[in-house]
């Protein structure tokens, strides 16, 4: 059964309110914090591989095309 | 033999962001659905306490989150004795991906407390054996942290703060028994072990799904951060490459 | 497991165990430190240090609260069981401040044994009920209070009844 008549008694939690509501907002923030901080981490490392992934093939295409050329000048690649 | 096999395999990266994969979608339902219900049950729908009123509600977080923050802990130290004597490197990956999330609950629970604390006992702090124990494994927790950012070589991070883990562990009974141990201003335990809880059944049942919510959502998390960190570590190898992959 | 790795363990197992010895020598040699607390009886007793800050706690005596009309002065009496302090405080008690409940006070015990206390803390019990079933406890036993603080034996003699009246009343109720 329901234990408060209406939404402003359950938000009044009796005169307790403050002290419930701030306790369960910062419940939130702890679940907001543990559920974003992996969203974020991962999309650094996705695009840090795909970077990585991106720099390899460049190379690579560079390489085959100007390694001549390069040695010829004495300048390395990147 | 076989036994080592599994044990081994155990530690495999790749194996591990498979199978947790696969585990994902149910972590997600059920924490999710634990929680929303056990929090709106203890909300609105189970009795005010005699003494405390309203205010208890605060229950429903507060004691899932301190369990959290020990039991955390005690998982850490746990992977950190499997990798100073078994060196399995996931090990390592555990106890790094641990540490953040095991620290947030033990703020929760601190903050929780210190609000609950001031309707019912007076104040928001008392400087006793409970409440300063959990103060020190919140400080662990950010020692361990801080550790890891500190130390430059990866492999010495990873002894090191599998080492300050092994060592603080022993403050995890000191926080369970400070309340027998000591005369403390926090009461003892309403959950025990071995003898019936001192809770009436209809905020037992809220408190009880919450737990197991608030440990599917830990569940849920650490395995979000420990895949996050298996690709991270392991991206120069061909299977993250191609999972990766444009 | 292979030698490298027994080694390992057994190292592990010495950490352990010596900070375990450690930490345990500490708080045994801190007893004194940490505690500061003590008893009504053992402040009637004179086992209490006078003229020092200390703690000390028990349940309020029912009838014993007297609190002066015009300042915020109040006087109590706290009792474990085995023994009673008179209390003096003069601020605003916790809402929780009921008589027969329990008190945790900081402050200073004079030569007269009477307690001057500078803070004033409710301590509550372990137990979680609905108003209605403490009230059946109140009507079944009347003159028992809940207490939630009192010498070891008189809290588990306490809680055992408790549990048996919960279950009592779940079981008929």
């Amino acid at each position: 059964m329901l234990y408060f008549e209406n939404w402003s008694e359950f938000l009044a939690m009796d005169g307790h309110g403050f002290y419930v509501w701030s306790a369960y907002a910062v419940g939130l923030l702890v679940v907001i914090y543990n559920v974003l901080s992996p969203m974020m981490a991962k999309r650094k490392v996705i695009a840090s591989i795909q970077r990585q992934e991106r720099l390899a093939k460049g190379v690579g295409k560079m390489s085959s095309i100007t390694e001549s050329s390069l040695l010829q000048d004495g300048r390395g690649a990147q | 033999m076989m036994k080592w096999t599994f044990f081994h395999k155990l530690g495999s990266p790749k194996w591990f962001y498979d199978i947790s994969g696969k585990w994902l979608p149910w972590l997600q339902i059920t924490s999710l659905l634990s929680l929303v219900v056990a929090l709106i049950w203890g909300l609105a729908f189970t009795p005010p306490d005699y003494l405390q009123g309203n205010s208890y509600r605060i229950i429903f977080i507060h004691v899932p989150a301190s369990f959290l923050a020990q039991a955390i802990y005690m998982m850490m130290a746990t992977a950190a004795a499997v990798l100073l004597i078994w060196r399995i490197k996931l090990a390592d990956m555990a106890l790094k991906v641990m540490a953040p999330i095991g620290a947030s609950f033990c703020i929760l629970s601190l903050a929780t407390g210190a609000i609950w604390g001031q309707p019912t006992w007076g104040t928001w702090w008392v400087w006793d054996a409970r409440l300063t124990s959990m103060l020190i494994l919140l400080f662990l927790y950010i020692g361990i942290i801080a550790l890891r950012g500190a130390i430059q070589t990866s492999e010495v991070a990873a002894k090191a703060c599998a080492i300050l883990s092994l060592v603080g562990v022993v403050n995890i009974p000191i926080i369970k028994y400070s309340v027998n141990w000591w005369n403390t201003l926090h009461q003892g335990a309403t959950l025990k072990l071995t003898e019936k809880p001192s809770m009436a059944p209809e905020m037992l049942w809220p408190l009880l799904l919450s737990i197991l919510g608030f440990y599917l959502f830990f569940t849920l998390v650490m395995f979000l951060r420990l895949r996050v960190e298996i690709l991270s570590r392991e991206k120069k190898t061909r299977w993250v490459k191609a999972l990766v992959g444009e | 497991m292979n030698a490298v790795r027994k080694q390992r363990l057994i190292l592990v197992l010495l950490l352990l165990l010596g900070v375990g010895a450690a930490v345990t020598l500490m708080l045994f040699a801190l007893q004194e430190n940490i505690n500061h607390y003590f008893s009504p009886a053992q402040m009637e007793s004179g086992e209490a240090p006078t003229g020092q800050r200390v703690r000390g706690g028990g349940l309020v005596v029912p009838g014993s609260v007297e609190r002066d009309t015009e300042s915020l002065q109040v006087s109590f009496r706290i009792s474990d069981g085995a023994g009673e302090v008179t209390v003096l405080y003069d601020g605003i008690l916790p809402d929780l401040f009921v008589e027969g409940s329990g008190i945790v006070a900081t402050g200073m015990l004079n030569k007269e044994g009477v307690f001057t206390a500078s803070e004033v803390l409710a301590k509550h019990d372990e137990n979680y009920m609905p108003p209605e079933v403490q009230k059946a406890i109140d009507d079944a036993h009347p003159g028992y209070s809940s207490p939630s603080y009192s010498s070891p034996a008189l809290q588990t003699s306490a809680r055992e009844l408790e549990v048996q009246q919960l279950e009592s009343l779940n079981n008929g109720g």
